[in-house]
C-alpha cells in the first residue's frame, strides 16, 4: 500500500507550526507587477538608494535619459545656457509631489545643495551658484564652462523629495517624490509597494500597482522567475538565465551595456610602466573564450573600452582588442623582459609577476581570474589571484598596495561616459582605476570636451579619447556586461525595454499581456 | 531562593561576555585591513558612485578620524546611557535596523527549532529505546546523512522541488505564513541530526540504567517506567544540549537567510561586517551574546528543576 500525501494535507501539516505568523493575512492575488532585483532599499536617502526609486518610476531627477541616449526633461521642462557658457536656467514643470504639494525651484535647489558634495557626479560640477530664480526656475552658475551639466543632473542622488519627506534635521525619512508611481508601503528593506500617482505630470502608467522585491542571491532570483513568483527579474547570472530560458517559464531579454569588466594595474610599478607590457597583457587575454565559456554571452567580449551601443563612444575603426600570443611575446621581449626560471619573464632581476585582487561578490570573477592567470602564464607573466571584497580595490589604490585587480566599472553613472572618464583617467586621485596614469594630452582633450557646447564638435573629441585609451591601455578591458531580465508571460514582452544606462526599469511603459 | 544566586552570577557573566564581545568586534573591525571610512562610504553610496570627497566626508562626519580609543570610549559611554547610536551606512537608529530583523530571525529560528524537535525527538526516542537494533542503525545513518548536507544545499533542494517544480510553497520571503515553511524546514533538518543523537543517547542510557531495570524488576509497567522513571534522566542531556543548538542555529542561519531571502539578523551582520558598520556590528554582537546567555541561564535553571542531583549539589555548596 503506498502512502499518498495530498498537497492540502502537506500544507496543513506544514502550516501548523507557523500559526503565530498567521496573524498577518496573506495577500490577495491582485494584478500587481512583481519586480525582483538584487538591491535593497536600506535607506530613505536618495544619495544611497535613489537609483531604486528612479528605476521603479517613483523618484525623478531634473533630467533623465532615454534608452537611445537622448536626454529628456523630467522635472525640468526645458533648459538653456547663457552665452557666457556659465549660467544655466532650468525651467521646471508644473509637477506635484505624492503628498499633493507643488514642486518648487527652491525645493530642487535645496535638494541639490544637500547632495552635491556627496554624490560623485554632482560633486564634479564646478558650481559657483545654485539657487531658485523665481518659483519655477532653477539657476546654476558654474565657475568654468561645463557643457555636460544636464547629463550630470541625471545623477540619482538628485532625486527630488517633498519637504515633508525630511525630518527636523533635514534627513530624508520617507520616499515622497514626484514619479508616476507613489509608494504605498515599505515593509522592511526588501520590499517597496507602489501605486500609480493620479496627479503625475506625464503619461499615466498602464499597470496600476507594483511591488519591488530585493533578492540578494542570484539563484533565489532565478528560482522566483522559474516558479512564476516574479513578473520581471533583473540581473540574472548567465547560467541561471540559460536555465530559465531552457525551462520555457520566462523569456530572457539581453543587452550588452557600458559596464566593463576590466583589469587595472598600478602603473607606478616597474612591471606596468611600459605600455608595451600592458599591450602584451591585453594580447594574452582570450576574451572570446571567456565570453563564451564563462559568461555564456559571446557579444560580451570587449573589443575596446565601451560597447557598440554607445555609438558616440564606440569607434569601429579602432583595431579591436584580441588575443595574439606571438605578438604579446614579441612586445615583452622588445620591452626587455627575458625568459627566467619556471617560465616567468625577468628584467633587471625583477620577475614579471603581480597579485590580482578579485572581488568575491561577483561569481564569474574568480573563474575569469583563473582563466586569465592561465593565459598570462603562457606569455611568462605570473599572477597570484587574491579574492577580496569589491571595495578593497579603492583601499588598495589609496594606500598604494594595488598591483592588479579585476573589477567591474560602469561608464554611465551619468549618460555621458565623460562623467566616468574624467575621474578615472584625467584626475590626480582616481578611486576605481589604475593609479599612476598621467597623460597630459588626454587630460587636455577631456578638458576641451567638457568646455565644448557645440554638439557637432564632440564626436572627434570622443574619437580621440577612445583612441588614447585603446592605445595606452591604462585599464585592460576584458568584457562588457550583459544586462538581462526574465519576463513572465503575464507581461507583454513588447512593452519591456532594457535601459542600457541602468537608470530606469521603464515600468510605466509596461502593460499586461 | 536557590535559583536567585546562580541567576545573579549568570547575569553578571552575561554582562561581561557582552562587553567582551563588543570590544572584540570593535577591535576586529579596526584591525581589518583597508580604510574603514572607504568601506562605509562604498556601502552607503554604492561602489559605482564612490569618490574621494565622499570618503573624507564620511570619515569626518562619522568621527572615524578621531583616535580609536576615543571612539571606543565614546561608544561605551553612550551604551552605558542606553544610546547605541545610528548606523554608519544607513544613518538610521541602530535599534531600528536590528529590531525587525531580529524578529524575523527569532520567528524562523523558533519554527526551525520546533521542526527539529518534531524530527529529532521521535527519532531519538525510537532509536534509544531499541538501542543496537536495525532501527537504531537506520536512525544513525539518516542523521549522519542529514548532518553531512550543508543547510544551504538542503534549502536549495527544497526550493527546487517544493517551490519551483511542485509550486506548493513560495520560493522566498517572510511576509506570509507559507513563505516561512521552507526556511523552517531547512533549519529544522539542519539542527535535527545532532539533537536526535543526543536524545537517543539520553534515552538509551536511562533505559539501561539500574534504576530503570530495578523498576521493571519490581513490576512497574513499561510506560510508567519509561515516563515516570527513565523520562526525567533522559531529558537532562537534551536540555543541556539546547545552548549548543542555539549556537548551531546562529551559525547556520546566515545561509538560510540568504537562500530564502530573509531579511534577518544574520544577513544584517554579514553586510555590516563587510561595510564596517561598527555601531550595528557591536550592538548586534551584544544582543546575540545576551541571547545566548539567556538560553544558557534558562537551560541551567531548567536542569536544576529537572535534575535533583544538581539542586542537592548547589544546596551543599551553599551550606559549605
Amino acid at each position: 500500500m503506498s502512502l499518498r500525501i495530498s498537497r492540502r494535507r502537506f500544507l496543513a501539516a506544514a502550516v501548523l507550526p507557523t500559526l503565530p505568523a498567521l496573524v498577518r493575512p496573506a495577500r490577495t492575488a491582485e494584478a500587481v507587477l512583481r519586480v525582483v532585483a538584487p538591491w535593497e532599499y536600506d535607506s530613505p536617502d536618495p544619495i544611497e538608494t535613489g537609483y531604486i526609486l528612479r528605476r521603479m518610476g517613483i523618484g525623478e531627477t531634473l533630467v533623465g535619459v532615454q534608452p537611445d541616449g537622448k536626454l529628456i526633461g523630467l522635472l525640468a521642462q526645458s533648459w538653456a545656457v547663457d552665452p557666457d557658457h556659465l549660467t544655466w536656467r532650468f525651467r521646471l514643470r508644473d509637477a506635484r509631489y505624492h503628498d499633493g504639494t507643488t514642486v518648487t525651484a527652491a525645493d530642487v535647489a535645496k535638494t541639490l545643495q544637500r547632495v552635491r558634495s556627496k554624490a560623485e557626479s554632482l560633486s564634479a560640477i564646478p558650481v559657483a551658484e545654485l539657487r531658485a530664480d523665481g518659483e519655477r526656475t532653477l539657476l546654476i552658475r558654474t565657475t568654468t564652462p561645463f557643457a555636460p551639466l544636464p547629463s550630470y543632473l541625471t545623477d540619482y542622488a538628485g532625486v527630488v523629495l517633498a519637504p515633508s519627506a525630511y525630518d527636523a534635521d533635514g534627513r530624508p525619512q520617507r520616499p515622497i517624490a514626484t514619479g508616476p508611481y507613489r509608494v504605498t508601503a515599505v515593509p522592511g528593506t526588501r520590499t517597496i509597494e507602489a501605486a500609480a500617482f493620479a496627479d503625475y505630470w506625464g503619461a499615466k502608467p498602464s499597470i496600476p500597482r507594483t511591488r519591488y522585491t530585493a533578492v540578494v542571491l542570484g539563484d533565489t532570483r532565478a528560482s522566483m522567475a522559474q516558479a512564476g513568483e516574479a513578473d520581471i527579474t533583473f540581473t540574472l547570472l548567465p547560467q541561471a538565465a540559460q536555465a530559465i530560458e531552457r525551462s520555457g517559464t520566462a523569456p530572457i531579454l539581453r543587452l550588452t551595456i557600458p559596464r566593463v569588466r576590466m583589469m587595472t594595474m598600478n602603473l607606478r610599478l616597474p612591471q606596468f610602466t611600459d605600455v608595451r607590457v600592458r599591450r602584451a597583457l591585453s594580447l594574452a587575454i582570450d576574451r572570446t573564450g571567456i565570453a563564451n565559456a564563462i559568461l555564456h554571452h559571446p557579444p560580451s567580449a570587449a573589443t575596446q573600452l565601451l560597447p557598440p551601443l554607445l555609438t558616440g563612444w564606440y569607434d569601429p575603426a579602432l583595431p579591436p582588442l584580441k588575443q595574439d600570443l606571438p605578438e604579446a611575446k614579441r612586445l615583452l621581449a622588445e620591452a626587455g623582459w627575458l625568459p627566467g626560471p619556471e617560465g616567468i619573464l625577468v628584467k633587471d632581476g625583477q620577475k614579471l609577476q603581480a597579485s590580482m585582487l578579485v572581488p568575491a561578490k561577483r561569481p564569474e570573477f574568480p573563474v575569469m581570474a583563473q582563466a586569465m592567470q592561465a593565459q598570462f602564464r603562457e606569455i611568462g607573466f605570473a599572477i597570484e589571484v587574491r579574492p577580496a571584497p569589491s571595495n578593497a580595490l579603492p583601499s588598495a589604490v589609496r594606500d598604494g598596495s594595488l598591483q592588479t585587480a579585476l573589477l567591474a566599472r560602469t561608464y554611465v553613472n551619468v549618460p555621458d561616459p565623460i562623467g566616468t572618464i574624467l575621474p578615472d583617467f584625467a584626475s590626480d586621485h582616481p578611486v576605481w582605476t589604475s593609479p599612476g596614469f598621467v597623460d597630459p594630452g588626454l587630460r587636455a582633450i577631456v578638458r576641451r570636451y567638457i568646455e565644448t557646447f557645440d554638439e557637432a564638435a564632440l564626436p572627434p573629441l570622443r574619437k580621440q579619447i577612445v583612441t588614447v585609451l585603446q592605445d595606452q591601455l591604462p585599464v585592460i578591458p576584458v568584457s562588457w556586461f550583459e544586462h538581462n531580465a526574465a519576463v513572465s508571460n503575464r507581461v507583454a514582452m513588447d512593452s519591456v525595454t532594457l535601459d542600457p544606462f541602468e537608470q530606469s526599469y521603464l515600468v510605466p511603459a509596461m502593460r499586461w499581456a | 531562593m536557590g535559583l536567585i544566586r546562580p541567576l545573579f552570577w549568570r547575569l553578571l557573566q552575561a554582562a561581561l561576555v557582552a562587553l567582551a564581545v563588543a570590544t572584540l568586534c570593535f577591535a576586529a573591525l579596526q584591525a581589518m585591513p583597508g580604510d574603514l571610512a572607504l568601506r562605509v562610504a562604498a556601502a552607503r553610496y554604492g561602489e559605482d558612485q564612490l569618490g574621494n570627497a565622499m570618503i573624507d566626508e564620511v570619515r569626518h562626519a562619522a568621527g572615524l578620524d578621531r583616535p580609536v580609543l576615543v571612539q571606543y570610549a565614546d561608544w561605551l559611554g553612550a551604551v552605558a546611557t542606553g544610546r547605541v547610536g545610528r548606523s554608519l551606512v544607513t544613518e538610521q537608529p541602530v535599534l531600528a535596523e536590528i529590531a525587525p530583523r531580529l524578529r524575523v530571525t527569532l520567528l524562523v529560528g523558533g519554527l526551525g527549532m520546533l521542526v527539529s524537535l518534531a524530527l529529532a525527538v521521535p527519532a531519538g526516542v525510537a532509536a534509544g529505546c531499541t538501542a543496537g537494533s536495525r532501527l537504531d542503525h537506520a536512525a544513525a545513518s539518516a542523521a549522519a546523512a542529514l548532518a553531512s548536507v550543508p543547510s544551504f544545499v538542503l534549502g536549495s533542494l527544497f526550493v527546487v522541488v517544493l517551490a519551483v517544480r511542485l509550486h506548493w510553497l513560495p520560493v522566498a520571503g517572510s511576509d506570509t505564513a507559507a513563505s516561512l515553511i521552507l526556511p523552517a524546514l531547512a533549519l529544522g533538518c539542519a539542527l535535527a541530526p545532532g539533537l536526535s543523537r543526543v536524545v537517543r543517547h539520553g534515552v538509551a542510557t536511562a533505559a539501561a540504567a539500574p534504576y530503570t531495570r530495578f523498576a521493571l524488576m519490581r513490576g512497574v509497567g513499561r510506560w510508567r517506567a519509561a515516563f515516570g522513571v527513565a523520562g526525567r534522566p533522559a531529558l537532562v542531556p537534551m536540555l543541556a544540549y539546547f545552548p549548543v543548538l542555539a549556537m548551531q542555529f546562529l551559525e547556520g542561519f546566515v545561509a538560510i537567510e540568504l537562500v530564502f531571502n530573509l531579511d534577518g539578523i544574520g544577513s544584517l551582520l554579514v553586510r555590516s561586517l563587510l561595510a564596517r558598520d561598527i555601531p550595528v556590528v557591536m550592538t548586534a554582537g551584544i544582543l546575540l551574546a545576551l541571547m545566548l546567555a539567556v538560553v544558557t541561564a534558562t537551560t541551567d535553571i531548567a536542569l536544576r528543576l529537572v535534575d535533583p542531583r544538581l539542586r542537592d549539589a548547589a544546596a551543599r555548596a551553599h551550606q559549605a
